[in-house]
C-alpha cells in the first residue's frame, strides 16, 4: 500500500515538474506493477487539472502546460492499452475533436487549444491542418465527439468552417455535434452567422465555452 | 523620376561581426545537417540539380554551405519595383528606406472606432488615400477587407479597383491562383509589384507558396521571402535562435529562387513574431520584436541583400500604446538599415486597422526620415561666423538672411502634430490627433483625382478577371 502512495506521489510529483519521459516510465512501471491503470488515470487528471488551475491563475504559462498536457497524453497512450483489454473505456470531461480548417497550414493556435482542452480533462483528437469537410465528417462519424473545434487562421480559410458546419448538417448529426470556433480570423459575429454553438478568442476561453455547452461549466 | 527614399549614413549594429557569423552557420548547419521539406516535385528537382541532397520520400532537402552563400551572392544588391506610374517607382537597396502601409483584416469605423469589415466603396476610398499620401511609397497593403457574410468580396472588382485607384506598386496576393491573374495584369499595367512567399516554420515550404515563387520569378518580378515564424511556439523563443530559423527559412527559398531564375530580385523579409506565453496569441508590438528586426537588418546588410520588415502594435485601439510600440521598433529597424518598413495604419496585429491611423503615421514617417536625415555639418550649417556677427544681447537670429534661408531645412513641419498655442487649440474644437487625421481622409478623398487607366487597359484587364472567372 505505502509503496502504491509513493508511487501516485512520483506520478503527481512528475507532471507537475513538467517531467514527460519520468511520466511515461511510471505509467509502464504501473503496468507492470499492475497497478489499476484507472486509478492511474485518476490521478493524471487530478494532476493536470491543477497545473490547468495553475495557469488559469497565470502562475504558469503555456511551455508548462503543453509540456504537462504531453506528459498526462503519453502516460495515457501507455495506459489505454491495458484498459482496452480490460474493457474499460477511460472518463473524461468530454470528447473534441479538433482541426485546422482546409485551405489553412496554421497549427499553432489549434495546438495550443488542444493541449488546454487536454489539460482540462477532455479527450482530445486532434486531425490536424487542412482538414477537409469530408474527413470532419468521416472523424465524426467514427469518434462520436461531444464537440467539435474547428480552428482558421486566414479571412480565406475562415468559410471553410461555414462548410464544414453545412455538411455536418447535411449529414444529419447537427442535432448531437455541438460545433465550436476560433481563430485569428473569426469573430463572434462570424460565429453566429454560420451558425457555430460557440467562439472563442484565446483556448482558456474555449474551455469555459466548451464547458458551457456540455453543461458542466 | 522614381520616388527617393530616406538614406541611411551610418546603420546600427546591435550585434557583434563574432554575433552576426554564428547565427549565419547555426542557420547553414540548420540547412545542411537537418534539412527543409519542400512540398513541390519541381522545386525538388531544380535543388537537386542545383547541389542539394533530397530526400524524395519525406520531401526533405539539405543545402551545402557553399551552394547558399554563392545563392546569396546571386542576389542583386538593389533593384527597381515598378508602378503603375513611373513616378512611383522604387529603388530598393542601400542606402534606402521605404514605408508601407500594413495588411489588417478589419477596419475602425471612422466614426465609432469600432471595427469591422468595410464595404468596396469605403476600401477603394482608403486606397485613394494610400495613393495621395506621400509617405506611402508601396501600396501593398491596406486596413480591412470587404466581406459579405464572412466571404471576401468578388476578387475582380476587388483588383480592378484597386487598379484604378492606385498608381503606385502594390502586392501580388496569397494564393498562386491570385498572383497568376495579378501578374498577367501587371505586365497591361507596366507594373511588376513584390511578390510574398511565405515559409510554413518550422522548415517546411508547402505546394502553393512555391508555385508562387515559380510564377512571379517566372516573370521576372521581385520576390520577398518570409519566414513568418513565433519564438516559443514554431520557432526557439529566443531571438538568436529565431534568427537562425527564419535565416535557414529565407535563404533556402532564396537558393530555390536562384536555381530556378539566377540573378532574380530579392527582399528578405522579417515578420518573425513572439508568442504570449499567457494567452497563445502573437505579440506584434513588443520591443524584442524592434531588436530582432535590427537584428536582421544587419545580417541582410551583411549579406549585401535588401530587406524589409514589418511593425503593428497589441493596442485595440489607435492609442498612446499603438503609437508607443510602432514608433519604438519602427525608428530602430529604419535606423537598422531596413528597406522597406511596412507599419502604417496598423493597431491591433493584422487584424485591425485604420486608413486614419495611416495618415498620423504618414507624419511619423516623416519624422523618422528626417531623424535619418541626420545633422548637416558645413562652414553654412556651423555658422560661427554668423555667432560672432550677432554677438551677445541685443544681438538675435531671427533677422538674419541665414534664419530665413536654413530653418526650412532643419524642421519638420508636421501634418497632424499639432503645435498651435493652447488658446487658439481650444478655440478650434479642441480636436485630437484622431479627428485631425479623420478630417483630413475626407479632405484626401474628396480632391482625389485617379490617374486615369486607358480604355483599352481596362477593357484587357476585364477580359483575364472574366477569363478567371473572377468576375
Amino acid at each position: 500500500m505505502t509503496s502504491h502512495e509513493a508511487f501516485f506521489a512520483d506520478l503527481k510529483n512528475a507532471v507537475l515538474r513538467y517531467e514527460a519521459d519520468e511520466c511515461e516510465k511510471l505509467a509502464i512501471k504501473a503496468l507492470e506493477e499492475k497497478i489499476d491503470p484507472l486509478k492511474v488515470v485518476e490521478a493524471l487528471t487530478e494532476a493536470i487539472t491543477e497545473v490547468g488551475d495553475a495557469f488559469g491563475r497565470g502562475d504558469i504559462f503555456l511551455p508548462e502546460l503543453i509540456i504537462a498536457g504531453e506528459a498526462v497524453k503519453r502516460s495515457q497512450a501507455v495506459l489505454d492499452k491495458e484498459l482496452k483489454k480490460m474493457g474499460h473505456k477511460r472518463k473524461s470531461v468530454g470528447r473534441f475533436l479538433v482541426g485546422t480548417v482546409a485551405g489553412d497550414i496554421h497549427d499553432i493556435g489549434k495546438n495550443i487549444v488542444a493541449a488546454l482542452f487536454e489539460a482540462s480533462g477532455f479527450e482530445v483528437i486532434d486531425l490536424g491542418i487542412d482538414v477537409s469537410a469530408e474527413t470532419f465528417i468521416a472523424s465524426i462519424k467514427e469518434h462520436q465527439p461531444d464537440l467539435v473545434g474547428l480552428s482558421a487562421l486566414l479571412t480565406t480559410t475562415a468559410p471553410q468552417q461555414k462548410e464544414i458546419i453545412e455538411s455536418i448538417k447535411k449529414a444529419g448529426m447537427r442535432e448531437k455535434t455541438k460545433v465550436i470556433v476560433g481563430g485569428g480570423a473569426i469573430t463572434q459575429d462570424f460565429a453566429d452567422l454560420i451558425g457555430a454553438d460557440g467562439y472563442a478568442a484565446t483556448a482558456p476561453a474555449g474551455v469555459e465555452i466548451a464547458k458551457k455547452l456540455m453543461g458542466i461549466g | 523620376m522614381s520616388q527617393q527614399g530616406y538614406t541611411v549614413k551610418n546603420p546600427i549594429n546591435v550585434l557583434s561581426e563574432h554575433e552576426v557569423a554564428a547565427i549565419h552557420q547555426g542557420a547553414l548547419d540548420v540547412m545542411k545537417n537537418c534539412g527543409l521539406v519542400f512540398q513541390h516535385d519541381k522545386a525538388l528537382d531544380i535543388l537537386e540539380r542545383a547541389g542539394c541532397s533530397v530526400n524524395r520520400e519525406k520531401q526533405l532537402v539539405k543545402f551545402p554551405g557553399h551552394l547558399v552563400e554563392a545563392s546569396l551572392k546571386k542576389c542583386p544588391s538593389s533593384f527597381t519595383i515598378k508602378a503603375r506610374n513611373p513616378e512611383f517607382d522604387m529603388r530598393v537597396g542601400d542606402p534606402y528606406v521605404f514605408f508601407s502601409a500594413y495588411p489588417a483584416k478589419d477596419r475602425l469605423d471612422l466614426e465609432t472606432m469600432e471595427k469591422r469589415s468595410p464595404t468596396l466603396e469605403e476600401y477603394f476610398e482608403d486606397v485613394m488615400v494610400h495613393d495621395s499620401l506621400d509617405q506611402v511609397h508601396w501600396a501593398g497593403y491596406f486596413s480591412g477587407i470587404p466581406r459579405t457574410g464572412g466571404d471576401i468580396i468578388v476578387p475582380g472588382e476587388f483588383i480592378l479597383g484597386n487598379v484604378k485607384h492606385s498608381q503606385k506598386a502594390g502586392y501580388l496576393g496569397a494564393s498562386s491562383r491570385l498572383v497568376e491573374v495579378i501578374l498577367q495584369i501587371n505586365n497591361i499595367i507596366g507594373a511588376t509589384g513584390l511578390t510574398s512567399v511565405a515559409a510554413s516554420p518550422p522548415l517546411t515550404w508547402y505546394t502553393d507558396q512555391i508555385e508562387i515563387l515559380f510564377k512571379a520569378a517566372e516573370a521576372n518580378f521581385p520576390l520577398k521571402p518570409v519566414s513568418g515564424l513565433t519564438a516559443g511556439a514554431n520557432a526557439p523563443a529566443t531571438i538568436a535562435g529565431a534568427l537562425v530559423q527564419s535565416c535557414a527559412e529565407v535563404m533556402s527559398a532564396i537558393v530555390l529562387a536562384q536555381a530556378f531564375k539566377p540573378g532574380i530580385a530579392i527582399i528578405a523579409q522579417d515578420y518573425s513574431q513572439m508568442l504570449d506565453m499567457r494567452t497563445g496569441s502573437v505579440i506584434q508590438g513588443g520591443v524584442e520584436r524592434g531588436l530582432l528586426g535590427a537584428a536582421w537588418c544587419q545580417i541582410w546588410r551583411n549579406y549585401g541583400v535588401p530587406r524589409m520588415t514589418m511593425i503593428s502594435s497589441d493596442a485595440k485601439i489607435p492609442d498612446y500604446q499603438c503609437a508607443m510600440e510602432k514608433v519604438m521598433s519602427v525608428t530602430l529597424h529604419a535606423q537598422a538599415g531596413a528597406n522597406i518598413i511596412t507599419f502604417m495604419g496598423g493597431i491591433y496585429d493584422e487584424l485591425t486597422g485604420s486608413p486614419v491611423v495611416t495618415i498620423i503615421d504618414n507624419d511619423v514617417a516623416r519624422m523618422i526620415g528626417r531623424f535619418l536625415n541626420g545633422i548637416e555639418i558645413s562652414h553654412y550649417t556651423l555658422a560661427v561666423d554668423l555667432i560672432k556677427k550677432v554677438g551677445p544681447i541685443p544681438g538675435h537670429f531671427l533677422n538674419t538672411r541665414h534664419t530665413m534661408e536654413s530653418w526650412k531645412k532643419e524642421q519638420l513641419i508636421p501634418d497632424m502634430a499639432d503645435r498651435k498655442p493652447y488658446p487658439e487649440w481650444e478655440m478650434q474644437g479642441k480636436k485630437d490627433i484622431i479627428a485631425r487625421a479623420t478630417e483630413k481622409y475626407r479632405q484626401l478623398v474628396a480632391s482625389y483625382k485617379p490617374m486615369p487607366l486607358p480604355e483599352e487597359e481596362e477593357k484587357e484587364i476585364v477580359q483575364i478577371l472574366k477569363s478567371a472567372g473572377m468576375l
